[in-house]
């Protein structure tokens, strides 16, 4: 019998992503409304994802997200939002997207992704705002100056529940 | 690589407390669960009176640190003073003048006197603003929010109510359940959001207002149409009714 293979540890950005609203919108508008809305958001983010990133998976109307470099999962953060605009604006439905990336370790088992920088990376996406792009201080100190088109604004140290120390986080914004 | 490079060892006053005696650049403080209370005064130095004590960094902040990782904290400050705020279920009361103001919260409340600039965060805590000169930015989920007056409005909730008494400028709101009531000076646009909220907008008398709404519910609006200000509202569900208000 072969020696059980310990899991591969991999390091980079973890996004998790949530419609907001999405529970009263299916409520409002029925269950077929709301499944082209997450067809339409996986036709994004499908769009939108580069190289090196995938779909870990589908949590409801949530998704969480691999890539392998943090610059790539903003710029597709933005690329996201841009995506559920646009489908917004023709719907003429209310839609957002609110989004927590943290860059760090996770250890795979199978396809999933388990850890504590993706417990951490769940807690921010819990804080965000619609249509918010929030990261860690790890991510915008692995991306440093490599996005000039966006900006990081403070939003402080965040107690948040399960996780021992305060993070730092950042609301990404357009420059 | 997940969290704050921990803070260089200072011990605290047996007591607790503690002055620090200058202005600082900036005030920060974290709490686990007690609650912070705040007050800006006519005074020059930081002081601590309960739960904790200061420590001054070398970039001119004080940093506000508790003696428990429970602890409620009360410290006094200069007016006008920026601070940083963490707590994960203790509320925030910041009394008098402030500069600008950040606050991040799972669960507690935050209430804020006069302001600067506002960025206030919480998961399920209510939010109250006195007066934010500037911009105020609150994102909650089931809280209330309620502000009196702010130069300019950037507001979420998911089944919170909103209520701005008095906007000069700019103003969105974002939500999905909560109500909106906006008392818009109407020297900005108006941008309301919502899936199945009820929206309420008061323009000075008039005012007349350029409606769009791209949402599925029709507009009702007591107000002259015109081009004085741009009033954009998107609902699924909830009704919309747009009209002056007393003056």
């Amino acid at each position: 019998m072969p020696a059980e293979q310990p899991p591969a540890e991999v390091c980079g950005a973890i996004v998790f992503t949530d419609l907001v609203g999405f529970t009263e919108f299916t409520a409002q508008r029925g269950d077929a409304e709301a499944l082209a809305l997450i067809a339409a958001q996986d036709r994004i983010v499908q769009g939108v994802l580069p190289a090196g990133a995938r779909v870990v998976k589908e949590l409801g109307d949530g998704l969480l997200l691999w890539f392998d470099d943090a610059a790539e999962a903003l710029r597709a953060s933005f690329d996201l939002h841009r995506g559920l605009e646009s489908e917004a604006r023709q719907t003429g439905l209310p839609m957002w997207v609110r989004v927590g990336v943290h860059h760090g370790h996770a250890l795979r088992r199978g396809e999933d992704l388990v850890g504590h920088d993706v417990n951490v990376a769940a807690r921010i996406v819990d804080l965000a705002g619609p249509g918010e792009v929030l990261v860690s201080e790890a991510t915008r100190a692995e991306v440093r100056d490599r996005l000039p088109e966006l900006c990081f604004e403070e939003l402080g140290p965040v107690v948040m529940k399960g996780i021992p120390q305060p993070i730092r986080l950042f609301r990404a914004v357009p420059a | 690589m997940t969290s704050m490079a921990p803070p260089p060892p200072a011990l605290p006053p047996p007591s607790g407390g503690g002055v620090v005696s200058r202005r600082p650049t900036q005030l920060r403080t974290t709490t686990a669960s007690g609650s912070v209370k705040l007050t800006a005064e006519d005074r020059t130095d930081v002081l601590v009176e309960k739960g904790g004590y200061a420590v001054l960094l070398d970039d001119g902040t004080v940093e506000v640190r508790t003696t428990k990782r429970s602890s409620s904290l009360e410290v006094r400050c200069p007016s006008g003073t920026d601070v940083v705020i963490g707590t994960a279920s203790g509320g925030v009361e910041l009394v008098g003048d402030f500069g600008t103001v950040s606050v991040s919260s799972a669960s507690g409340s935050i209430r804020t006197g006069r302001v600067d600039v506002a960025d206030l965060r919480t998961v399920s805590g209510k939010v109250g603003v006195e007066e934010c000169r500037g911009r105020c930015r609150v994102s909650t989920k089931s809280g209330t929010i309620t502000v009196t007056g702010a130069g300019e409005a950037d507001l979420s909730s998911v089944s919170g109510r909103v209520q701005i008494e008095r906007v000069d400028g700019a103003v969105v709101v974002r939500t999905v359940s909560g109500s909106t009531t906006i008392g818009a000076a109407g020297a900005g646009p108006v941008g309301v959001q919502s899936i199945s909220g009820s929206i309420v907008v008061r323009l000075p008398p008039g005012v007349r207002p350029s409606i769009r709404s791209s949402g599925r519910r029709r507009v009702t609006s007591t107000c002259e149409p015109g081009d004085d200000v741009v009033v954009d509202v998107a609902t699924v569900s909830g009704s919309v009714d747009i009209g002056p208000g007393s003056g």
